[in-house]
Formats: C-alpha cells, sequence, structure tokens
C-alpha cells in the first residue's frame, strides 16, 4: 500500500467522524436555539395578540362607548378578527379560549365551540393561567405559551406545532448529512491530490534511489520546489553525484587492486613454479647425485665395513626420503600433476595425500571438469580447493568432505562441503584485515580471476558450504581466463 | 330657504334660446341629454340635494380642487394652482390655497367679463357655511377663511381635520363649489360660476339649456352646450335615445328595462360609481318609530333580499350598515351577522313586537314617493313587507323634487333615500348628528330621524387624527344606530347611463361625485351631428 493511501485511509475515517459529529452537533445546538427562538416568538405573539385584545378593550373605555350593547361584541369581534392576521410561521396560529376551555376563536372556524375543559393540557392552562404549555392537538406536538385577558376572562394560546418549529432544521438534517459526505470527498479529493503532490518527489526519490541501487548514478530528480522536498531532491542529486564520485574511484581502486592481485597470485604461482622447478632440478638433480656417489661410495667399501655400509645405507635412504620430501615440495608448489593428468586427477591425489595425513573421507565427484577448463584455470580452482581442503581439515577438523563439480547453462559451479565444526561468518568478516588472514580473501581473488565469485555458508556447528562459479563460454574447450 | 334664482320660473320658450345660441354655436353640437325628474329643484349648488340639480351644478362650477372627471377617487387642483398640506399656525390647522390667473366667471349678455379673485372664493365659503344660504353649512363649524392676497387665501380649520375630512369640503361639491351671486339688470340675483356650460334662461317645463363657457380657463368647450329633458318616464326616455332624440339618457337600474337596449348596436350602457346607498330612515321622535320596538319590529319584517328582485340580479348590492362597505368605516356583512344586527327577517318575532309595544293590529301612515323608478320600486316594495305586522302605508306618488322638498318637513314617517356622501363624516353628519335635523337642526339636512345618540361619537370621529380610531369610532356609531334601529340599510347600486356611441365623455368612467357621467370642455359628439341648424 502506498504511502498516500495509508494516509487518506487514516485521515478519511477520521474527517468524516469529524464531519459527521460536527453536523450532529450543529444539529442539536440548531435544535436547542430553534427551541429557544420558538418560544421568544411565541411569547412575542401573545403578547402582540394581548395588546390588540387589551386596546380593543380600551377602546370601549377611552371613549366612553361602554353603553353600546353590541360595543363588546364588535371589541372581540375585532380583537379576533386581529388576531387571526396574527401570524406564526405557516402553521402557528393564536386562538382563544373561555374560562371553561371551549373555544371561542380559531383560525379554523370549524373548531370554534370546540370543548377543550377535559384535555390535561387545558388544567395546567386554567391553573397557571399564564406560562408556557407542551402539549398534543390533533395528534400533533405544539408548543404554546398563554395568557389570561381578566377584563373578558379569555384565555390567550399562541402555539405552534414542533414540526414547523424544527421543520427548517429537519430540511437542514439531510442537508447536514449530504454535507458532511460531499464534505468527506471533497476531503478525500483533497487529500488524495495533497499527498500525491507531497509523494510525487518522494515516489521520485525512491525510483531514484533504486536506480541508484542498481549503479545508475547518472540520475537527476527534477527540483520543482523550494521547500523540504525539493531540498531532499537537491540534496539526493548531490549525493548521487558524489557517490559516482567515489564509486568510479573504487572501481579504479578496485581494478587496480584486482589486477594486483591476479600478479600477485600469478607471481606467486611462478615462483613457486620456479622454486618447484629450481627444487626439481637443482636440488633434486643434486640429491639424486648425491644418492649415486653415496651408493657407488657404498659399493666401493670393503664388505666388511658394515658400518659405514649402513651409514651409507642410511644415507641413501635419508636422501631418498629428502628427494621425495623434494619432489613432495615440488608438488605443493607446483602440481605438475594438473598438467599431467588433469584437475580431477589433481584433486583426486590432493584428497588422498590429505586422507594419508587426516582422519578424513571424502567423496569426489568432479566429471569432465578438465575438458571445459584450460590449465591456468584448473590451476585456480586447484588452489580454492586446496584452500578451502586446507581450512576445512585444520580449522573445522572435518572428517567428512564432498567436492563437486556441475555445470550449469554457461558456468561451472564448484562445492566442497565438509562436516566441520563450522563458524560465524559474520563474526569472521568483522575480524580486522590481519586478524582475518588471507585465506577466504585469496579464494575470492582467484574466483573472481576465474571471472566468477565465491559463496560460503556456514554457521557454528553445522558445517561449511563454499561454492564458487566459474564461467564457460559455449562451444569454447577451455573458456577463457 | 326659497328659490331667489330667477332662472327656473322664467317661461320662455326653449326655441328662442336654441335660435340665439345656434348664431353663436353653429359649428359646435349641442349634446341632448335625457333626465329621469321632471324638473330641476336649485341651480345653487349649495342647496343641491338631488341628483339632477347636483348634475347641474357640476356643469357650471368648479371647486378650489376636484375630484378628477370620472375618477372620483383621484382629487387634483381645480382653480387652486396645487392642493396645499395644512401648517399648524399658533395650534390650529391652516391651509393656504392660491388660485391660478386668468379664470373667468360666465359672461351673460350685456355683462363684463368677470376674473375670480380670491374675494369671490371666500364670499363662497362664507354662503356656504351659512345655514340660511347653505344646505351643507354644517360642514363647515369650526372652519374659517381669510383672503391674504388677490389670489390666495387661507382657512383656519380648529379642530384639526384629516385632509380625508377637510379636502372635500374644499373641492366640486356641494359647499365646495365656488358660486358668485350677482345682481341683473332686472334685479334679480343670478348665480354664475367659473365651469365649462353656464345656464341661459328661461327654460320651460320640458327641457332647460346650458350654454358653453367659452372662456372657461381649461379651455373652449368642445359641445357647444348641453340641452338637458326632463324625461321622468323611463320608457320615454329610453324611446327618445332610440328615436335618436337624445344623446344622452339616465338609465334606470332593472334588468328588464336594460335587456330592451342590448340589440341596440349604436348605444352604449355605462355603469359606474359613486355607487349611492338606500337606507329605510325611521322619525324617532314621533310615534309610532318614537318606540324602539316598532323600528325593531319593523326591520324584522323587512327582508332586504326581496328589494333587490325589483331591480334584478347584480345590478344592486345588500348593504347591512348605513355607511356603505365600500367607504371608511362601513361595515360588512359578515359583522353585522357576527353582532346579530342584521335583522333577519322574522315576522313572528317582528308581530311579537309590536304587540309587546300595544300595536298588535298595526297602524297606518302616509308617505310620498318619487317619481324615480328605485324610489318607487322601494317604497312598494316596503310597503308590502310591512303590512305582514299589519302596518299600512298610505303611498302618495309625487315628482321628484317634491318629494325632497316634503319628506324635509317631516312628512314620512318612514324616508327612503338614496343617497352618496363624499366621506363617512359626511354621511354621518348629515344623515344622524342632531344639528342636522330636518326642519330642526341647527344646519337642517338629512337627518329625517331626528336622531342625536351618536352626536358625540361623530364629534369626536371628527377631530381624531389617527386614521384607525377614526375608523373605529365610525363603526361604533353606526352599531349603536342599527342597535337602536334608528336606519335599517337596504342596498346600495351603481349609476346607470346610456349613450349613443358617438358621445366620448373626454375621460373613462370609473366613478363620478356628480353623479352622472361630467361633461366637461373635452366632451363631444362626432362632428356633424346634432349641430344646430
Amino acid at each position: 500500500m502506498k504511502i498516500h493511501h495509508k494516509f487518506l485511509g487514516v485521515t478519511l475515517p477520521i474527517a468524516l467522524i469529524a464531519l459527521l459529529m460536527g453536523s450532529y452537533v450543529t444539529f442539536h445546538l440548531s435544535q436547542q436555539a430553534l427551541h429557544q427562538i420558538a418560544k421568544r416568538w411565541l411569547e412575542t405573539r401573545l403578547d402582540e395578540a394581548i395588546f390588540v385584545i387589551h386596546r380593543q378593550e380600551t377602546f370601549l373605555r377611552m371613549y366612553g362607548i361602554t353603553n353600546i350593547h353590541a360595543g363588546t361584541h364588535k371589541a372581540q369581534y375585532d380583537a379576533k378578527q386581529a388576531l387571526a392576521a396574527i401570524q406564526i410561521g405557516e402553521r402557528g396560529y393564536v386562538y382563544i379560549l373561555d374560562a371553561k376551555g371551549k373555544i371561542l376563536f380559531h383560525p379554523k372556524a370549524e373548531l370554534i365551540g370546540t370543548p377543550t375543559g377535559q384535555t390535561p393540557w387545558f388544567s395546567l392552562v386554567q391553573k397557571q393561567k399564564k406560562g408556557e404549555l407542551n402539549y398534543s392537538w390533533q395528534g400533533e406536538k405544539h408548543l404554546a405559551r398563554f395568557d389570561f385577558f381578566e377584563p373578558w376572562k379569555w384565555f390567550i394560546v399562541a402555539t405552534d406545532p414542533y414540526n414547523e418549529i424544527y421543520g427548517s432544521l429537519n430540511k437542514t438534517k439531510n442537508y447536514l448529512l449530504n454535507m458532511a459526505l460531499w464534505g468527506s470527498i471533497l476531503i478525500s479529493f483533497f487529500i488524495i491530490v495533497m499527498t500525491r503532490n507531497i509523494f510525487n518527489p518522494l515516489q521520485l526519490l525512491v525510483k531514484a534511489a533504486e536506480k541508484v541501487k542498481q549503479g545508475e548514478l547518472d540520475i537527476q530528480i527534477p527540483i520543482k520546489s523550494t521547500d523540504e522536498m525539493g531540498n531532499l531532491s537537491r540534496v539526493f542529486n548531490s549525493m548521487a553525484q558524489e557517490l559516482k564520485k567515489n564509486l568510479e574511484t573504487l572501481q579504479t581502486s578496485e581494478q587496480q587492486l584486482h589486477y594486483l592481485n591476479s600478479q600477485l597470485l600469478t607471481a606467486q604461482e611462478d615462483e613457486r613454479k620456479r622454486i618447484s622447478t629450481e627444487l626439481h632440478d637443482e636440488v633434486g638433480q643434486s640429491l639424486t647425485v648425491m644418492k649415486l656417489k653415496v651408493i657407488i661410495m657404498e659399493e666401493g667399501l670393503p664388505p666388511k665395513d658394515h658400518a659405514t655400509k649402513k651409514k651409507c645405507e642410511e644415507m641413501v635412504q635419508y636422501i631418498d626420503m629428502t628427494i621425495e620430501n623434494v619432489r613432495r615440495i615440488c608438488r605443493d608448489l607446483t602440481p605438475t600433476v594438473i598438467t599431467d593428468l588433469g584437475l580431477a586427477a589433481a584433486l583426486m591425489w590432493l584428497i588422498e595425500n590429505m586422507e594419508h595425513h587426516f582422519d578424513i573421507s571424502a567423496d569426489i565427484d568432479l566429471n569432465n571438469v578438465d575438458e571445459i577448463l584450460s590449465q591456468e584455470r584448473q590451476l585456480l580452482v586447484y588452489r580454492i580447493f586446496q584452500e578451502a581442503l586446507s581450512n576445512a581439515v585444520k580449522h573445522a577438523r572435518a572428517t567428512r568432505l564432498e567436492l563437486s563439480a556441475t555445470q550449469a547453462r554457461h558456468q561451472l559451479i564448484f562445492s566442497i562441503k565438509d562436516n566441520g565444526k563450522g563458524f560465524d561468518i559474520d563474526h569472521v568478516r568483522g575480524r580486522s584485515f590481519e586478524e582475518r588472514g588471507l585465506g577466504l580473501a585469496t579464494m575470492k581473488e582467484r574466483a573472481r580471476m576465474l571471472g566468477g565469485n565465491i559463496e560460503i555458508k556456514t554457521s557454528p556447528g553445522c558445517g561449511t558450504l563454499l561454492q564458487f562459479t566459474v564461467p564457460v563460454d559455449k562451444g569454447s574447450k577451455h573458456g577463457n581466463l | 330657504m326659497p328659490c331667489r334664482c330667477p332662472a327656473i320660473a322664467g317661461v320662455t320658450p326653449a326655441e328662442n334660446a336654441l335660435q340665439r345660441l345656434s348664431h353663436i354655436r353653429a359649428a359646435r353640437p349641442v349634446l341632448r341629454m335625457g333626465i329621469h325628474v321632471s324638473k330641476f329643484n336649485t341651480l345653487d349648488p349649495h342647496k343641491a340635494a338631488s341628483t339632477s340639480d347636483r348634475i347641474l351644478a357640476d356643469m357650471i362650477y368648479n371647486g378650489l380642487i376636484r375630484f378628477q372627471p370620472g375618477n372620483s377617487r383621484q382629487m387634483e387642483p381645480d382653480l387652486a394652482v396645487k392642493i396645499p398640506e395644512p401648517v399648524m399656525v399658533r395650534g390650529k390647522q391652516t391651509w393656504t390655497f392660491r388660485l391660478k390667473k386668468n379664470i373667468f366667471f360666465q359672461e351673460y349678455s350685456g355683462e363684463t367679463t368677470d376674473d375670480l379673485t380670491a374675494l369671490d372664493v371666500c364670499k363662497s365659503f362664507i354662503k356656504a357655511a351659512d345655514p340660511q344660504r347653505s344646505a351643507y353649512a354644517g360642514g363647515y363649524e369650526g372652519i374659517s377663511v381669510v383672503v391674504t392676497g388677490p389670489r390666495t387665501l387661507r382657512f383656519t380649520v380648529d379642530p384639526p381635520q384629516s385632509p380625508l375630512l377637510f379636502l372635500p369640503k374644499v373641492a366640486n361639491y356641494a359647499g365646495g363649489f365656488i358660486v358668485k351671486e350677482t345682481v341683473d339688470k332686472r334685479g334679480m340675483l343670478r348665480l354664475k360660476g367659473t365651469g365649462p356650460f353656464y345656464f341661459i334662461p328661461p327654460p320651460d317645463d320640458h327641457h332647460l339649456l346650458l350654454n358653453a363657457h367659452d372662456h372657461y380657463f381649461r379651455g373652449e368647450p368642445l359641445l357647444g352646450g348641453v340641452d338637458i329633458h326632463f324625461l321622468p318616464d323611463a320608457d320615454q326616455r329610453l324611446a327618445a335615445i332610440v328615436d335618436k332624440k337624445m344623446d344622452v339618457i339616465v338609465g334606470e337600474t332593472q334588468v328588464r328595462w336594460l335587456q330592451r337596449i342590448k340589440d341596440k348596436r349604436n348605444l352604449k350602457v355605462d355603469s359606474f360609481g359613486v355607487s349611492e346607498t338606500s337606507n329605510i330612515y325611521f322619525n324617532t321622535s314621533s310615534p309610532p318609530f318614537s318606540d324602539i320596538r316598532v323600528r325593531k319590529a319593523a326591520a324584522y319584517a323587512v327582508d332586504r333580499k326581496q328589494f333587490l328582485l325589483s331591480f334584478g340580479p347584480g345590478l344592486v348590492h345588500s348593504v347591512f350598515s348605513p355607511v356603505p362597505p365600500y367607504m371608511p368605516g362601513g361595515l360588512k356583512e359578515e359583522e353585522i351577522k357576527a353582532l346579530g344586527l342584521d335583522y333577519d327577517t322574522d315576522i313572528n318575532r317582528a308581530k311579537q313586537l309590536m304587540e309587546e309595544a300595544g300595536l298588535k293590529d298595526g297602524f297606518k301612515m302616509d308617505v310620498v314617493m318619487s317619481e324615480v323608478g328605485s324610489f318607487s320600486n322601494n317604497y312598494r316594495t316596503l310597503k308590502a313587507q310591512l303590512a305582514t305586522i299589519n302596518i299600512t302605508m298610505n303611498l302618495h306618488l309625487v315628482d321628484h323634487a317634491t318629494m325632497h322638498r316634503l319628506i324635509r318637513h317631516d312628512f314620512n314617517p318612514i324616508v327612503i333615500y338614496e343617497a352618496f356622501r363624499p366621506n363617512t363624516d359626511e354621511f354621518l353628519s348629515r344623515f344622524f348628528h342632531s344639528s342636522a335635523t330636518i326642519s330642526s337642526g341647527k344646519s337642517p339636512a338629512t337627518n329625517f330621524s331626528h336622531y342625536n345618540g351618536i352626536d358625540k361619537l361623530i364629534e369626536i370621529a371628527r377631530q381624531e387624527r389617527i386614521t384607525s380610531r377614526q375608523i373605529k369610532l365610525w363603526e361604533y356609531a353606526q352599531i349603536k344606530l342599527l342597535e337602536e334601529m334608528v336606519v335599517y340599510p337596504l342596498h346600495h347600486k351603481n349609476q346607470i347611463y346610456v349613450r349613443k356611441d358617438t358621445v366620448d365623455y373626454g375621460h373613462p368612467i370609473i366613478s363620478t361625485m356628480a353623479l352622472y357621467p361630467q361633461f366637461t370642455e373635452k366632451t363631444t359628439i362626432e362632428p356633424h351631428r346634432n349641430t344646430l341648424q
């Protein structure tokens, strides 16, 4: 999941909840406010109604026309007409009850004369004479304010159904919900756009970093802003350039190092070869001559000079042993068996030789290797094996070895597996260069000289598996070195 | 007050007058009008009470301001330059008028041209406020006028009055007409006005001729004159206009009569306001109607719906308060019914009241009624209804002017009167204030009921400056009238006139205070028709 999706996943529910809560709070507060307004409004209308009635009643006395019998009826008639004109919203109205609860005036003429004296709310009206009333009328809840007009014994009631009081709010309810929904959608859209704007440069950075990881250090991120992302891009670009310079320097150093290593190893092999040749040709010949001279000298000894003969024989034996040692050293220095018999035989010889000196056994599966690799490469392979087996026997104290070579596509995969004590490879890698020794490094360098790489899998108590590959050109008998 | 104007008494043949007129006005048409009365009562606008007298006054005289011709709902300056706003001076309300220039009184043969001055206007209002010389003097109580310049004069009104009440008093209606009293060569009183037409004496029994006033300040009239014919019989009037002997006639508010005009393509019927209200007034000062039980008995015996039948549906509408509902203070049917003052027909209750009054067997009375159809119809219907409670009315048919004179001398214990008044105060004051009581009041007018029970209410309403309270006081006054059954409201009806389609009044007609379509300087007939040869 991308970051902006996560961001959206987090912010959108919060926004939606916030909007819904806001809508609810708005609705609730509006409802309270409307109730207060309605009360105030009804009170105002009621005051107006009382004023109208009072004015009519006062008019009679003010002009001394109370002697007109129909005058009071006229005043009451006028008062009712005036009350009919008092509007309370669209459904609210003012009506009049007499002292017994009979409706004297109502905007709906058919209700005039209706008794309400038996209703529970009228008892309250009758008792309080002035106040607020919540009641049901014709199946609908109403809010009302009422007052008593003493001269005519009238209860004046200003009322409005709750449906109308909250009517606008109920309409607003759907509006608020819609607003929350559309608000969420808009916020989502906004967040998507914003996160895209924020994370697009980041994604560019990620892609660039991936390219850097893949070695493409020429990458340059376009800088579109001066904010933190812009700075980050700028720093990234600088870093990539710097990295490229360092990498180039490193590569040059590495190449030089590899060159030196390979030269060193080559020199080492040459030197070994020279020493081996010198030992073989000079020391070996000398020892052989020496041996012949001792034999000749022995043969020239009186037969009875047993002691000298014996010493000559011992000397010959010693010279043979020395010659053998020289030969061994020569073989060790330059495994001529590779030249003579091939890599597989050389490795076989090496194993057998080790079996003589150490308590180990080995399974070897090295078929067709000789045909594929040149002698120089076989020597490198041999050296890797030699170092690996030496490590297995000397350090891992392995008793069992498995050597194999398999061909896959265009490479040979050599593996040496032992049942030794293994080691913590990270620990070894963490050692200083001096502590680490040259064994592993030499093997890696030789593998690199072969054009392949080496891999070691090991852990303490679990033996060690060393594998290295050697590329082979298709159709080539010996491949390249 | 006897009429001192010699014009109506003259007997010179009309043909002579027409001949004289023809020499002067050969090119202009003379409009011939058939009127529903047999004679005029007076040319004095301050005494004009009947419809016919008001018609004459409208053509001859002007006011300081006027109701717009054809639309009495709008007022505009007439002789005055503009309608002023009231100003309070030392606690008293004043209204200052400035007269227009070049307004001339009508010019009679051998007399010099006489232009209108503020003094003339002032004298006219003094006359209007004089009960001896005006039937409308009561309306000018508390109003004084002084000349402040050759063409300016100031009214002081104390207590102050609202524009609604004051302005009609200086308009072209009743006492508001500006009239100049002069003496002719024979030493006879002559009344002159500034209107578009003036009277050429003498008339005969058949018609009366008005000449165009060429120096009329609004312009020379398009008509050469107006020839008014006395045709009280509605059928005769109809025949005259059908025979092209008349151009305009007073219509009859009766469906069958109107039906006869329906097919006449060259005739047009105009129905317009102001609406006149018909009420039944009881004389509360004399037995038997001095007993409220008898008045109420009569009221319960009356069925106002039956009165409508004699006119036909749609032409006349019932009213339930003396002041009609279209005027401020007029009460509506539902209101009167809610108060139980509609006196819905109840013969048993009427009889019971008569019995309680000791008149179980009823009584007889003599009553005069006008020749005018609507009056006679109403009286006959009333007679039939009162007969159900044994009240016998002996009806005497007289001409319209005679009826007006006799009912002002208390001949009728019951008076049915059709009237319009420009405002509610005028209506209530003229019909129910004690000062307007016929024959005995301070300014006798039309208080046929001899009633004084709402004097105080009328007076305080007149002084009330808050319109809503003023209206309410008028309403309470009427409630008292109905509670004491001083008056029984019957109905109101529009004016009906018939004209030839060639007659152009010069203005649209919505309503006129003059109770006729109003002939002005713009009124005309299509060319080459009815010109005098």
